[in-house]
């Protein structure tokens, strides 16, 4: 057992635990010029919940996590049933697998980038719909607002959401779709009561790890979001970078490692009650 | 030291091998850069400052290779200049808002000046600024500055000549800020704060009200000048406030309605010096990049490659007509305007500046 | 087949959201034959030379060698580690089992910055100097976890009959491993191989807060969008992902190779 387990603890403990424990013992000092000075001052974490910009940040950035995770299920939903039920072999699964990664190899921000292009007033949509004759004045809302960034993250996340809502669908035998069909079942009654059900973990999976990689995302704000799209992680990169002030970075570091923490036992919890032993 | 580090030295070298080995395979194509024994330079600066164009003569001359790191903030460069030492780094280009920082925090040394000739020819603004000065001694070798301007279209505001033009609601959803402190300043100097690099907490207030007033203008908050070139030229954009990097080149791209306004309030000023990392003193290299730097031959070419102006005064002389032309349009090298700008200073609070910066963004428009 | 929805319609979906996912795609790879300077629209004009300039521009080939080498470095700290973990967690039953369960998901789901931000700290403290080494060392330990979950998954599923056989006909624990546990696990372990090499190719937000000297490709991109967005950015983008089909499909023809037999 020990062989097995011993190298991944002990590298948990060394680079996750230890790190976490710094950052916490480094949220309760401050900063003394440009030096760190320890204490155990509460002063931190009383400006992350109490002073103005930083709890809302925190939940907005949540909100647009939501959302990026709504829509990435939504999109991811229908790709993971054609994968996992309507392809002849396993060739053409792997095949269609590394198809749904690829987009990710162009890397984020190329991808923001081309975004941009089609979405800005000299961009796709708005050449397209000029020339069709629709508008004759560039529109506007398309870009530099919330819809462009949680669209953009939506976009850069749903493969996430394929493959893990896939995992789970993959695990359904293709005997049990047959005996229902056979008991006289048709294909909404069998997505609704066989196929549904049994990838309800793997949605959940899927929107924890897209929610998440929205909450935390600081480049499509940057890159396509309006005059109010602060997100937390640009606040605490500034705060590392603009301020130097590492202590208040640490609180709001600490206080989403909790969160975080909570989100995981929440969805645990949930995982469990939702799992169908097949 | 802890068991990680010694566990990393150790692995390092089987490590990169196997990778080696497999990744050859794929690229065998790829330079795989070995360091240098001697004769060595690692710069942590923007892009632009270790051009080719100017580092090829300098390796040519002095045998001394360079290896440039780039940043993308002021911050990121005094953070990494702190905690990475002269092993990694020799010299680094802050600009005059972070320079004190690392003169206070020791992690860059006091230069020889005996060694720096021709700092003798510098604008005057330069030869021994505020920002490099500890005691006696002068900690950096003033390289590429400008000031921030307003800029808008022809036209957009007529009459302009203050920065309350950008707060004309005529240009609701046809500005773009700079995510940047300087734009806090900016609304400083538009409530009429007189130091806006030490406010009390009133003027911060009032600083932060004026810019969430001028939010329903703001379309987007730019991060590079790249950015606002882009907005502007694309047609997303009426102006905002700018630098002259992002001025000369929408110019050059055929847009020369964009107007360089003349604030009767004074201008932020950025300037950008080479400071050596502590101990980093002791590379022959090290010298020898301060003074091609700060030698008017090597500025001359730096001013065509950036669009920047340079602090040795001689500099100018050496340009072509083009670049000349360019930089007296932009006023950068106009004594007159020189003494009016309100150089940046390193910011005492600046946690709190940033605090009420980001509290301004999140604010929606009113 | 075992198709649930009507073929036509499923695919008909699938398919709209294959075109969201590949449209931008298209649109880069279009416009890195583009001969405006921009990175943008509109297209004016055919032409190879900006994938000459990145052939010529030192900065990003290095940048794309330091991701490359990064990436394989990541892949070699987190899978193994991350098999490890989900045949410990699959197999016996120890004291803080759900905690460490939990542990190891917590970096996935927390946002990159605050992983960098700690091991930064992490690192300050320690006196250690950021290189491509602690980027590898933070989205390694970042990334364990997907290959954990999948193993896991997989292991779960294969339940303990064959490992019990094996077990009771004299196997040591090694050839356990070797004959039993890898092959049945290897489709999982080529997909989370995968999916790390892809994680770790991208990073951009460990990776900021930890580089050192030596930049990865998304950090030059970032750094060169900064100054001038080109049609430059967006030949590295279609490098990337010629470059990286390339290696995946090496290695799954490596993996296949060497098993021959299983699908």
């Amino acid at each position: 057992m020990a062989i097995w387990l011993l190298p991944p603890l002990l590298w948990f403990v060394l680079f996750m635990l230890v790190p976490y424990a710094i950052t916490v013992f480094y949220s309760f000092g401050r900063m003394d010029g440009v030096l760190f000075a320890p204490d155990f001052s509460l002063e931190n974490y009383r400006k992350v919940f109490f002073d103005a910009p930083y709890a809302p940040i925190i939940l907005r950035s949540a909100w647009i996590g939501l959302l990026t995770a709504i829509f990435s299920s939504l999109l991811a939903y229908p790709v993971a049933m054609a994968m996992a039920f309507n392809l002849p072999s396993e060739r053409a699964r792997q095949i269609v697998y590394i198809l749904v990664i690829l987009p990710w190899w162009a890397s984020y921000l190329v991808k923001a980038y081309a975004w941009k292009a089609i979405l800005g007033p000299s961009g796709l949509i708005n050449k397209g719909l000029m020339s069709a004759g629709l508008i004759d004045e560039p529109i506007r809302i398309f870009l530099y607002n919330d819809f462009s960034v949680v669209l953009t993250l939506t976009y850069i996340f749903t493969p996430f959401a394929v493959l893990s809502i896939y995992a789970q669908l993959e695990r359904i035998p293709g005997s049990l779709i047959e005996a229902a069909r056979d008991m006289g079942a048709n294909g909404f009654e069998i997505f609704r009561r066989i196929v549904l059900p049994i990838s309800v973990p793997g949605v959940l999976a899927g929107a924890v790890i897209t929610f998440s990689l929205g909450f935390g995302d600081f480049l499509a704000p940057a890159l396509l979001g309006g005059s109010d799209s602060l997100m937390i992680s640009s606040v605490v990169i500034s705060l590392l970078g603009v301020a130097n002030d590492r202590p208040l970075a640490a609180a709001i570091g600490v206080t989403i490692i909790v969160l975080a923490a909570l989100l995981i036992s929440a969805v645990n919890r949930l995982e469990k009650r939702t799992q169908v032993r097949l | 030291m802890f068991a990680g580090a010694k566990l990393g030295v150790q692995m390092r070298n089987p490590v990169r091998l196997n990778i080696l080995t497999i990744a050859l395979v794929a690229s065998a194509s790829f330079p795989v850069a070995e360091a240098f024994a001697d004769g060595e330079l690692n710069l942590l600066t923007w892009e632009g400052y270790a051009d080719d164009a100017f580092v090829k003569p300098f390796t040519e001359k002095t045998g001394c290779a360079v290896n440039p790191t780039y940043v993308s903030s002021n911050d990121e460069m005094v953070s990494k200049a702190i905690s990475a030492g002269s092993a990694t780094i020799d010299l680094v280009s802050p600009s005059n808002d972070a320079t004190l920082v690392l003169i206070d925090a020791g992690a860059v040394e006091a230069l020889d000046i005996s060694k720096l000739p021709h700092l003798k020819d510098y604008y005057p603004a330069f030869q021994k600024p505020a920002w490099l000065t500890k005691g006696d001694d002068l900690y950096g070798v003033p390289y590429g500055f400008g000031y921030i301007r307003v800029a808008l279209k022809e036209g957009a505001v007529p009459g302009a000549d203050s920065v309350k033009a950008l707060w004309d609601p005529a240009l609701k959803g046809k500005i773009a800020i700079w995510d940047n402190l300087e734009s806090l300043y900016l609304a400083a100097r538009y409530v009429g704060v007189k130091d806006v690099y030490n406010m009390t907490d009133e003027e911060l207030d009032a600083s932060m009200k004026a810019l969430i007033a001028l939010k329903p203008n703001i379309v987007k908050f730019w991060a590079s000048d790249a950015e606002f070139t882009e907005l502007y030229a694309s047609g997303g954009i009426l102006g905002g406030n700018t630098t002259e990097l992002a001025l000369s080149k929408i110019w050059g791209e055929g847009h020369g309605d964009l107007v360089d306004i003349e604030t009767k309030e004074k201008r932020g000023g950025w300037s950008d010096s080479w400071m050596v990392v502590k101990g980093a003193g002791e590379n022959p290299c090290t010298y020898a990049w301060l003074d091609w730097v700060s030698s008017a031959e090597s500025q001359a070419i730096a001013s065509k490659v950036t669009g920047y102006a340079y602090s040795n005064a001689k500099a100018f002389d050496l340009l072509d007509d083009a670049t000349k032309a360019l930089l007296t349009k932009l006023k950068t090298n106009d004594p007159k305007v020189l003494n009016e700008v309100d150089w940046w200073q390193p910011v005492a609070r600046r946690s709190k500046y940033l605090e009420v910066f980001n509290q301004a963004k999140a604010a929606s428009a009113p | 087949m075992k198709s649930v929805a009507p073929t036509p319609v499923i695919w008909s979906l699938a398919g709209g959201v294959m075109l969201f996912l590949y449209l931008p795609i298209l649109l880069i790879v279009v416009l890195s034959f583009n001969s405006s300077p921009r990175v943008g629209l509109p297209f004016q004009g055919f032409t190879f030379d900006w994938y000459t300039a990145l052939l010529d521009n030192r900065q990003m080939m290095k940048a794309i060698w330091n991701s490359v080498y990064v990436a394989f470095g990541t892949v070699a700290i987190g899978v193994p580690l991350g098999v490890m973990g989900a045949i410990a967690l699959d197999r016996f039953h120890f004291p803080g089992k759900e905690t460490f369960r939990r542990l190891v998901l917590l970096p996935v789901v927390l946002p990159g910055v605050i992983t960098g931000v700690s091991l930064l700290n992490f690192y300050v403290w320690g006196g250690v100097k950021l290189s491509l080494f602690t980027i590898m060392m933070g989205q390694g330990t970042a990334l364990i976890c997907i290959t954990v979950t999948e193993v896991f998954a997989r292991l779960q599923q294969l339940g303990r009959s064959q490992y019990e056989a094996a077990h009771d006909l004299g196997a040591n624990e090694w050839e356990i491993f070797w004959r039993v546990t890898m092959p049945n696990i290897r489709t999982a372990l080529i997909g989370s191989t995968m999916i790390v090499l892809s994680l770790s190719l991208d990073e951009i937000a460990v990776t900021y807060l930890l580089t050192g000297r030596d930049n990865t490709l998304p950090m030059v991109l970032w750094s060169i969008l900064r100054r001038e967005a080109t049609p430059l950015v967006n030949v590295a983008g279609t490098v990337m992902i010629l470059l990286t089909l390339v290696l995946v499909t090496i290695g799954l023809r490596l993996s296949r190779g060497r098993q021959p037999g299983s699908h």
